[in-house]
This record gives C-alpha cells, sequence and structure tokens, in this order.
C-alpha cells in the first residue's frame, strides 16, 4: 500500500469568540490531518465546533492560535490577498444554503471562479458545461438560482466547486437543506468525485448515513477531538 | 498585466449581469436621479451663466453689433469717419453697420403750461442721430417700440424716445425727474449746444446735458413718433432722431460721427474687420472693440460674480452627484454584502468586486448624463432659445457650452468612479466569513 502524504495539517487549533467581556473557546487545540484522495467527515452534536473548524481549515476565518499546512503551504502567515488566490485555485466549496450568486444563470455561477483565473469566456463556459453535465444538470444551465430546487441549487454549488479543479474539496452540511433524495444525489456525487477523480474532501454533516459513506469520520464534542 | 485585465473583465461581467437582472425598477429609479444630478449640475448653473449671457447677447444686438467703432476720449467724434465707412463697406464678410452721431440733450415736454419753474417737464440725456434704416438692419430696434413706430427715413420731424426718458416706464421714479405725459404724437422741444462735448458710453447723459452752454444752444421741436424700451439701458436713456437733423442742430458739416455699430455675416470673427482697421491706423483715431471688449464694466463684474457663483453651485452639484452615488452603491453593496462574501470565499479577489460595482456606478452615471444631455440639448435649449425667459433686468437664456458640458460629464465621471469605488471598498474589507454569515463585525 503506498503511503499517502498529508494535505491538511492542523495542530493545537484554537478558536475563541469575544463578546465584550465573554470569551467563548469553541476549538480547544484541535490536531487535525487529512491525507491527500481522503474522504473525511466530521461530525458531533450542535456547537460541538464543527464548522468553526472547517472555516479555519479552508482559510475562511483564522484561529486564535495554532498551525495549519494546506498543501504543504502554512497559511498561518498569508494575507487576506494571497489566501484568496489560494482559495481560488487549490480549494473548493459547497455551503450548506447553496450560496449561489442571485444575478447568474447555473452555468455563469459556475464560470466566476474561472473567470477569475484567467481561462478565456468560451472556455469557461464550456467547463462551466461539462462541470453542470457531470451533476446531470446541464438542461437548467441558463436557469437563475430562483427557478432551481434546492437540490438543483446545491449540485450547481458542487459544479462550482469543482470546476476550477481544486485540490480539497470542503463542504458545510451540504445536505442538511435537502430532501431525501436530493441528499442521496448529492452523496453520490461527493463519492464519485473522491473515487473516481480522487479529489479530497472534508464535509461536516449531523446525518450519520451520510459519515458513513465517508473514509473517516472525526467527531468533536465541546471543541475538541474525541473520536476518529 | 493579464491578471489585470483578468479582474476587469470579471469586474466587468458581474457589473453588467447585476444590472440587467437586477430590479428593473430600482435600476430606472437610480438612473432617473443620475439624470436630475446632471441636469441640475448642468441646467443650474446654465441659466444663472445664461442671465449674463442673456443680457450680453442683447447689449451685442442692440447696440454694439459684432463690433463697435467709438470716438477717442479725447475726441468728441471719430476722426476719419468717412474713410473708416469706405473701408467698412470694402468687407463682404459685413451684414450692415450703423453710423451714430450722439450729443447731450435737453428734452421739454408741455412748455406751453408751464407757469413756473416746478411744472418743468424737461430732462436731460443722450439724443442719437441716426440713419433708420441702417440702424434697424443692424440693431432691430424696431423690436423694441413698444408705443408706435420706429423713425422713417426723410422724417425730419420724427423723434422716437427711450422709456428712460419717461416716468411712466420708470422704476425709480420717485428719485429722478423724468418726462410725463409722452404719448405718440406729442411734440418735445429737444435743446442741444454746439459746444464740444466728449461722449463715452459710460457717461451719463444728464451730466453731458448740463454742459450745454445756453448761448449755443439750439432748439427745434419734433413729434415722438415711438417709445423704444430696451433691457440695455444704453438703448432706453436715449433719443433717436435722423442723423441729418441732428447734425444741422450741431452745425455739423462733416461726416464723423460719435459710434459705429458692426454686424458681421454669421459666423465671422469680427477681427476679419478689426485687425486690418488696426493695421491701417485706425485706432489712432478711434476705440475699435469686440462686444465683447466692450462690455461695460459692470456687465463683466456682474458676469464674474455670476461665474463665481456657478462654479459654487456646480461644485455643491458634484457633492451632492458623490453623496447620492455613494449612498446609492452603498446601499447596493450593502444588501449584496452576503454575495460579496461568497464571491470572496470562492476566490474572487476585493479588487474584481470593486471594479463591479464602479462599473455599476458608471452605468448609472453614464445612462443618467446621457438622457440629462438628451434633455438639455434636445428639448431644454431649443425650447428656451425659442422661448427666452423675459425678467426686467435681462432675457434669460439657457447657456450650455459644449466644451464645459464635456467638462462636467467628465468631472461626474471620476465622482462616479470614486463614489463607487469608496462604499464597495467598505463592503468588500469586511471580513469574508462574517458577510457570508450575516455577523455584523
Amino acid at each position: 500500500m503506498s503511503m499517502k502524504k498529508n494535505i491538511i495539517q492542523a495542530q493545537e487549533i484554537r478558536k475563541s469568540f469575544t463578546d465584550g467581556t465573554n470569551v467563548t473557546e469553541v476549538l480547544k487545540g484541535v490536531d487535525f490531518t487529512v491525507q491527500e484522495g481522503e474522504f473525511v467527515a466530521i461530525m458531533g452534536r450542535s456547537g460541538a465546533g464543527k464548522s468553526t473548524l472547517l472555516y479555519q481549515l479552508s482559510l475562511l476565518d483564522t484561529p486564535t492560535s495554532g498551525s495549519i499546512q494546506v498543501n504543504n503551504k502554512t497559511i498561518d502567515t498569508m494575507s487576506d490577498t494571497e489566501k484568496t488566490v489560494f482559495r481560488l485555485h487549490e480549494l473548493g466549496y459547497v455551503f450548506q444554503d447553496y450560496s449561489l450568486l442571485p444575478e447568474l444563470t447555473a452555468l455563469e455561477n459556475i464560470m466566476v471562479p474561472l473567470l477569475m483565473q484567467g481561462v478565456s469566456r468560451k472556455t469557461a463556459e464550456k467547463r462551466a458545461y461539462e462541470a453542470l453535465e457531470s451533476v446531470n444538470l446541464a438542461v437548467r444551465a441558463g436557469n437563475t438560482p430562483s427557478e432551481l430546487s434546492g437540490g438543483e441549487q446545491q449540485r450547481v454549488s458542487i459544479a462550482r466547486a469543482i470546476t476550477h479543479k481544486p485540490k480539497i474539496l470542503f463542504a458545510d452540511e451540504p445536505t442538511a437543506n435537502l430532501d431525501s433524495f436530493s441528499s442521496q444525489t448529492v452523496m453520490e456525487i461527493f463519492q464519485k468525485l473522491n473515487k473516481e477523480d480522487n479529489l479530497t474532501i472534508v464535509m461536516v454533516t449531523h446525518e450519520p448515513e451520510y459519515g458513513k459513506l465517508a473514509d473517516r469520520v472525526v467527531r468533536l464534542s465541546d471543541g475538541k477531538v474525541v473520536k476518529e | 498585466m493579464k491578471h489585470f485585465f483578468n479582474t476587469v473583465s470579471l469586474g466587468f461581467f458581474l457589473a453588467v449581469r447585476q444590472v440587467m437582472r437586477g430590479s428593473k425598477w430600482a435600476t430606472g429609479l437610480i438612473v432617473f436621479i443620475m439624470m436630475l444630478t446632471f441636469l441640475n449640475l448642468v441646467a443650474t448653473s446654465g441659466f444663472l451663466v445664461g442671465i449674463i449671457e442673456g443680457a450680453s447677447r442683447a447689449f451685442k444686438e442692440q447696440w454694439t453689433g459684432d463690433l463697435m467703432i467709438t470716438n477717442r476720449d479725447e475726441n468728441t467724434y471719430i476722426e476719419h469717419t468717412r474713410d473708416i465707412e469706405s473701408m467698412l463697406a470694402s468687407f463682404p464678410e459685413i451684414q450692415s453697420y450703423s453710423s451714430r452721431v450722439v450729443a447731450g440733450a435737453k428734452i421739454e415736454a408741455n412748455w406751453q403750461e408751464k407757469r413756473k419753474e416746478e411744472d418743468a417737464n424737461i430732462v436731460s440725456n443722450q439724443i442719437a442721430g441716426i440713419n433708420p434704416e441702417k440702424e434697424e438692419a443692424t440693431t432691430h430696434l424696431s423690436k423694441a417700440v413698444v408705443q408706435g413706430e420706429w423713425l422713417k427715413e426723410g422724417d425730419a420731424r420724427g423723434i422716437v424716445i427711450g422709456s428712460g426718458y419717461l416716468e411712466e416706464y420708470s422704476r425709480v421714479k420717485d428719485l429722478v425727474s423724468l418726462l410725463r405725459d409722452i404719448q405718440v404724437g406729442t411734440t418735445v422741444r429737444v435743446t442741444v449746444s454746439r459746444a464740444k462735448v466728449t461722449l463715452n458710453p459710460d457717461q451719463e447723459g444728464q451730466e453731458l446735458a448740463s454742459t450745454i452752454d445756453e448761448s449755443s444752444a439750439v432748439t427745434q421741436d419734433f413729434i415722438v413718433r415711438g417709445i423704444i424700451d430696451s433691457k440695455v439701458a444704453f438703448v432706453s436713456s436715449r433719443a433717436y432722431i435722423l442723423d441729418t437733423e441732428l447734425k444741422k442742430m450741431l452745425g455739423k458739416t462733416d461726416s464723423d460721427v460719435s459710434e459705429i455699430a458692426i454686424v458681421m455675416n454669421n459666423g465671422v470673427d469680427p477681427y476679419v474687420v478689426k485687425t486690418p482697421l488696426i493695421n491701417n491706423r485706425f485706432s489712432d483715431y478711434a476705440k475699435i472693440n469686440t462686444a465683447e471688449e466692450g462690455a461695460p464694466d459692470f456687465l463683466v463684474s456682474i458676469k464674474l460674480f455670476f461665474g463665481i457663483i456657478g462654479t459654487i453651485l456646480g461644485s455643491v452639484s458634484v457633492v451632492v452627484a458623490l453623496i447620492t452615488i455613494f449612498i446609492i452603491i452603498y446601499i447596493n453593496a450593502l444588501t449584496r454584502r452576503r454575495q460579496i462574501g461568497i464571491m470572496k470565499a470562492v476566490g474572487v479577489t476585493e479588487f474584481a468586486i470593486e471594479l463591479s460595482y464602479i462599473f455599476q456606478a458608471l452605468f448609472y452615471v453614464l445612462l443618467g448624463s446621457v438622457l440629462a444631455l438628451g434633455i438639455v440639448f434636445v428639448l431644454l435649449k431649443p425650447y428656451i432659445d425659442a422661448h427666452p425667459i423675459d425678467t426686467p433686468f435681462a432675457t434669460i437664456v439657457l447657456v450650455a457650452e459644449p466644451v464645459s458640458v464635456v467638462i462636467k460629464f467628465m468631472l461626474v465621471i471620476i465622482v462616479s468612479i470614486l463614489a463607487g469605488y469608496l462604499p464597495a471598498r467598505i463592503i468588500v474589507k469586511t471580513n469574508t466569513l462574517n458577510a457570508i454569515l450575516g455577523r455584523n463585525k
């Protein structure tokens, strides 16, 4: 069995929020590692710090202390602009509420990261269309988010997250707002991306049946990893 | 450089879609506000300058023409008038000119009924001897006749009196003594002196006439043919008779005159005539000024004052435009705070997002300004030109010089870039996660 490299290494991650004089520590020294091509599910009760950990790992937030390396890059010292550029090239996101831009069609939403990367308009359209085909939604390319169902929006969101070929896909409770059929579809897409494209996936979920589909489940409780 | 163009291209891509797929009503309202803002910027100062422009235009049309030749201060008349007129006649670029002999005069009415000095119905001012046809061709003064008619060729007994002589038309009748009970057909007695009198447009007629030496006074009766009322005070404060009659009264046997107003063919620069006149040394015998150069001091001062006021109002309008665009873009960006966070999350740079708002601001301003320009140049200006606003002191027109409008347009574009960038910057610099989660930190 070949030795896989660690694509995410987080050490002693702490995150606290201050509200006036009250300081709430959400993450209390989390050590976390993900190997390249691994599908990891982060689970735990509400308030355990699952989403907060995901935000730190995915560069959307900055931990109060601790060190994070993603794809061999130390992100602790990166500026906001450097983080944005890093996210553009290395990471993909799927949010709980889809987070599509309402004024853009499904195709245009997917084109945005490609255009930012400097891909030509024509090529971006072609690749975005292919991404839509990969989630079986090519027929809805010209529809705006308000014209799509929740499941369809989430599939567009996945297409946007993978079209620029990221190294890691972060998903924050991607099935939370979906019916069981749509949830099943989303999870099938995740599994396909992981198995066929060797895409590393880190997913926060509170649904055990979907956690089981991951290679590994990391359980958080009260801001600490309690079980892997 | 490639990254910069990618950023600009994506900013434009996002801006176009946000405008096209946003609320049509909101877009329409914003463009309407921008239109009013630019209209305010152009029309307010345009009307302000138009007040003076109206006065200057009237001054030029009814008094100086495009070019005016007047006597030098040390002389009563323009020397070598005949030579000057011969040269003027050789210019095909001249549409018409009118030579005027001007003198100080006393005009008296109802002298038959005068029992004591207090009953005197008399006033002193300027009298101009003109050729009615040439004057009409040059200044169209008949249009300013409010009672009766303009002088006719050969009407040696006729006089047209300016409203500045008459109590009926005066706004300061309690302060100065003016002629009473003057109607068309009234006989008035005109007294001029053969004494040498220096005449300048700036001088008051009363002062001139007061120098009349009674021993050399010449008196002649005239019948009032018409009353002329103009917003140009110099026109209204004169009486007009035939030049031949005034010359007779003054005992003038030469052909020298006091002033010559010249109108050029449409669009011809008056320097086409002025320069050769100066080159022929006629400036040694007369003052040769274009209408602008010869404008009275008060008009120049008011023009300067209104220019300052116009600049202040224009600056206020620009600040208002800046604030308006700022608020619109700020609210626009604020309502899309979460989407801005999402864009940053998927790797769109802050500059690309800011550019999308700058492009939106430019779109609103460009469309609003173009509509405002359409209103100004297609509707407002042609209408005001055809129907100038009549006020007691001037006929107001709308001045919208293309160069000035272009400068204002460029200024508004620069302002819109700034006003689009600043609010977008405020929102865009919000922490990405806070923007996505709607946290106000």
